[in-house]
């Protein structure tokens, strides 16, 4: 069994091996041009429900466009983060850090997923924000109250 | 609901047609009788459920369209009274009233009644001043929202918007660098001003031939109306006698008589057989009916920046904030994060307390000219839902009935729902922008005639108080999604979920505001009220009952 920091370094290169960007061969406009972006404190399971969650992470990709996009990559296998879930946020002005929340839809109940966060300006762009793979767990479905 | 109304529609119209039975209650000599006798002979449309539509509504059209009138003839004096302007100067300029002659005339515009199929619709029928110029009947408002228009009870499907700060809005643009929308006018940002250059005076467009509202199968229509109107030497002096030039076919009367979206026309929307010259002027004379509306929108009776913020950013020791306005104020540019696009002109300073004296905008415009999705629930009463059969011309508003979805900017960018996008490159952003609607100002969200006055908010007027727009900003994720709301929940502890799932703007939904702070909230809102500093032209014109 491979140990978490080795699927956390090959979910990585799967994510970020080849940028969207670079395949699409596009050259980033000087102002849009990213720092380093690191994340504030650890990403959070805001809420969740059988078939949805909420996840909030707080990083230094402030500044920029006025709307930029949480985003969450996510799946069963943490090797294999095969989906994807952005959420439009705007930017405070003059505000070094961006607190992103993002939601994700259609989730099967009482199942861990596992995901890694990231940030996109309004070009929808990803920055490459690197962290660990983390995981959360939907809860069970509740059986409906009979009436 | 059938027939129930039937008897007091009768006795409506008989009102909204004046003593000389030619639909006509501004008596400028407009001859509307044939519709005027058909709307007496034959019953209402009325698809509605039992009991969607307030059972005062034909009263409450009685009372504004009263008022309508009566600001109506104040403004035909006022123009009487104005002391004509010279003509000087190259380019030729109307000295000294010139300006308010133009306001004058968008407003007799805006408060004509004959401007509509039926002549019994104005402008401003959805658009009154004590209401910040936005939906007048605190029961329509409390319930279905949308107005009925001039063919009743044609629905249209969103919120009349206030006109106040309307002119403020740029053109409509995309900003490839933001990649976002920036400008235009309407909720879905369909009046682009592509044309005319002002995105508003193309928005009072819009309602005249729109087939749920003012009902006009032709602009040119419009002008005949203007041609009749006895404010027409007031058009003229201001844009010239060529404005009416136009020799209109001896069916003109008939065919304006007759409601846009009948099948007798065949999806014609110019049946008025004009010469390719008189449809010129006829166009040219209709945009200058739009310019002047907007003249008049952009005036201080309308968007006056007179309200108590306005005095405290001017330095005015008698308008200083209260505590709570002040804490919300602070709230509202900090843990509410509502200035990320109500721009409140402390954008650039973060720091946790601003002072009066560094604030970059004087005149801040509460808004961002952008557009958002804020994951507003339907609101289940919009009568729309149910006009999915045809009415007695053969016109059904929304054949998809129940299933119709409001994307927005969305239906715009896609040309759907009464929207034209006039630049193709726009077509392949609707689905990023699906669900989005415009980011309206803050300004004038609490004017209202009396506290209980009811005055619906977001594009369905799902929300009925600023407390509930607050709560919803606040709390919109906050509670266990999934779990239906009961009566006793919603808007309390529980959110139906959003009409639109695609965009969703995550920005707000779990804001951590206590109670406290939401009404901290709702306090500073309120001092964005016009009339503080000096009192607001035509407030005084709400002639109801408060609830």
């Amino acid at each position: 069994m491979r140990s978490p920091a080795a699927l956390t370094i090959a979910a990585l290169v799967a994510i970020h091996g080849v940028t969207p960007r670079a395949a699409a061969g596009l050259a980033r406009p000087a102002e849009l041009r990213p720092r380093q972006v690191q994340l504030v404190g650890r990403p959070v399971l805001e809420s969740a429900t059988p078939d949805s969650a909420v996840i909030r992470w707080t990083d230094t990709s402030g500044g920029g466009t006025h709307t930029h996009h949480g985003i969450v990559r996510y799946g069963l296998d943490p090797r294999h983060l095969d989906r994807t879930a952005r959420s439009p946020n705007r930017a405070r002005m003059n505000a070094t850090t961006m607190t992103y929340r993002v939601w994700i839809d259609g989730l099967a109940p009482n199942t861990t997923y596992y995901y890694t966060v990231d940030a996109a300006q309004a070009d929808g762009i990803a920055l490459g924000l690197r962290g660990p793979v983390r995981k959360f767990t939907t809860p069970p479905r509740r059986p409906r109250r009979p009436h | 609901m059938g027939w129930r109304l039937w008897a007091v529609l009768l006795v409506s119209l008989a009102g909204a047609c004046g003593s000389d039975g030619d639909g006509n209650g501004n008596g400028n000599g407009n001859g509307n009788g044939d519709s005027a006798s058909l709307a007496h002979t034959l019953p209402p449309y009325d698809p509605y459920p039992p009991g969607l539509l307030p059972p005062d509504l034909n009263t409450e059209i009685d009372r504004v369209t009263a008022e309508v009138d009566r600001i109506f003839r104040e403004a035909l004096a006022e123009w009487k009274a104005t002391p004509r302007p010279i003509l000087t100067g190259n380019p030729p300029t109307l000295q000294n009233t010139g300006k308010r002659l133009v306001e004058i005339l968008g407003k007799l515009e805006l408060f004509d009644r004959t401007i509509s199929v039926n002549g019994n619709v104005a402008c401003s029928f959805c658009h009154m001043p004590y209401a910040g110029f936005s939906g007048p009947i605190s029961s329509v408002n409390a319930t279905v929202v949308a107005y009925p228009g001039s063919v009743h009870y044609r629905f249209g499907k969103r919120k009349p918007q206030s006109y106040t700060y309307s002119p403020f809005y740029p053109k409509l643009e995309f900003n490839q660098t933001q990649q976002d929308f920036y400008g235009g006018n309407f909720w879905d940002l369909r009046s682009t001003g592509y044309e005319i250059q002002s995105s508003d005076a193309e928005q009072a467009q819009h309602p005249v031939v729109d087939t749920q509202e003012h009902g006009f199968p032709d602009t040119a229509c419009v002008v005949f109306r203007l041609s009749q109107a006895p404010y027409r030497p007031l058009f003229e002096l201001i844009w010239g006698k060529q404005a009416f030039d136009i020799d209109f076919p001896s069916d003109t009367r008939r065919i304006c008589t007759t409601p846009g979206g009948a099948a007798v026309f065949h999806g014609n929307t110019m049946p008025v057989a004009l010469s390719r010259a008189d449809r010129g002027r006829a166009s040219a004379t209709f945009d200058q009916f739009a310019l002047s509306i907007s003249a008049y929108e952009a005036s201080p009776d309308v968007s006056a920046f007179s309200s108590k913020f306005d005095a405290f950013l001017a330095g005015d020791p008698s308008a200083q904030l209260t505590e709570d306005e002040m804490a919300g104020w602070q709230l509202f540019r900090g843990k509410a994060v509502c200035n990320t696009c109500h721009l409140d002109g402390t954008e650039s300073n973060s720091t946790a307390s601003i002072a009066q004296t560094s604030i970059a905008s004087k005149a801040p415009l509460f808004t961002d000219f952008t557009s958002t999705n804020l994951g507003l629930p339907r609101n289940p009463e919009n009568p729309f839902y149910f006009e999915n059969v045809p009415d007695r011309y053969g016109f059904t508003a929304n054949p998809a009935g129940r299933a119709f979805t409001d994307l927005g900017v969305g239906l715009f960018l896609r040309s759907e729902a009464g929207g034209v996008n006039v630049e193709a490159d726009w077509t392949p952003l609707a689905p990023k922008f699906d669900g989005k609607m415009q980011v309206a100002t803050a300004r004038n969200v609490d004017m209202r005639p009396c506290p209980t006055f009811v005055r619906a908010y977001m594009h369905n007027g799902y929300l009925k108080s600023l407390k509930e727009v607050v709560h919803f900003y606040n709390t919109r994720d906050a509670f266990l999604p999934g779990v239906p709301c009961t009566r006793d929940t919603e808007k309390k502890t529980c959110w139906p979920p959003p009409e639109v799932d695609a965009n969703k703007d995550m920005t707000i939904g779990n804001l951590g505001l206590t109670d406290k702070e939401e009404n901290q909230i709702v306090a500073f809102l309120r001092t964005l009220t016009d009339g503080y500093t000096r009192p607001y032209t035509d407030f005084k014109t709400f002639t109801g009952t408060c609830p």
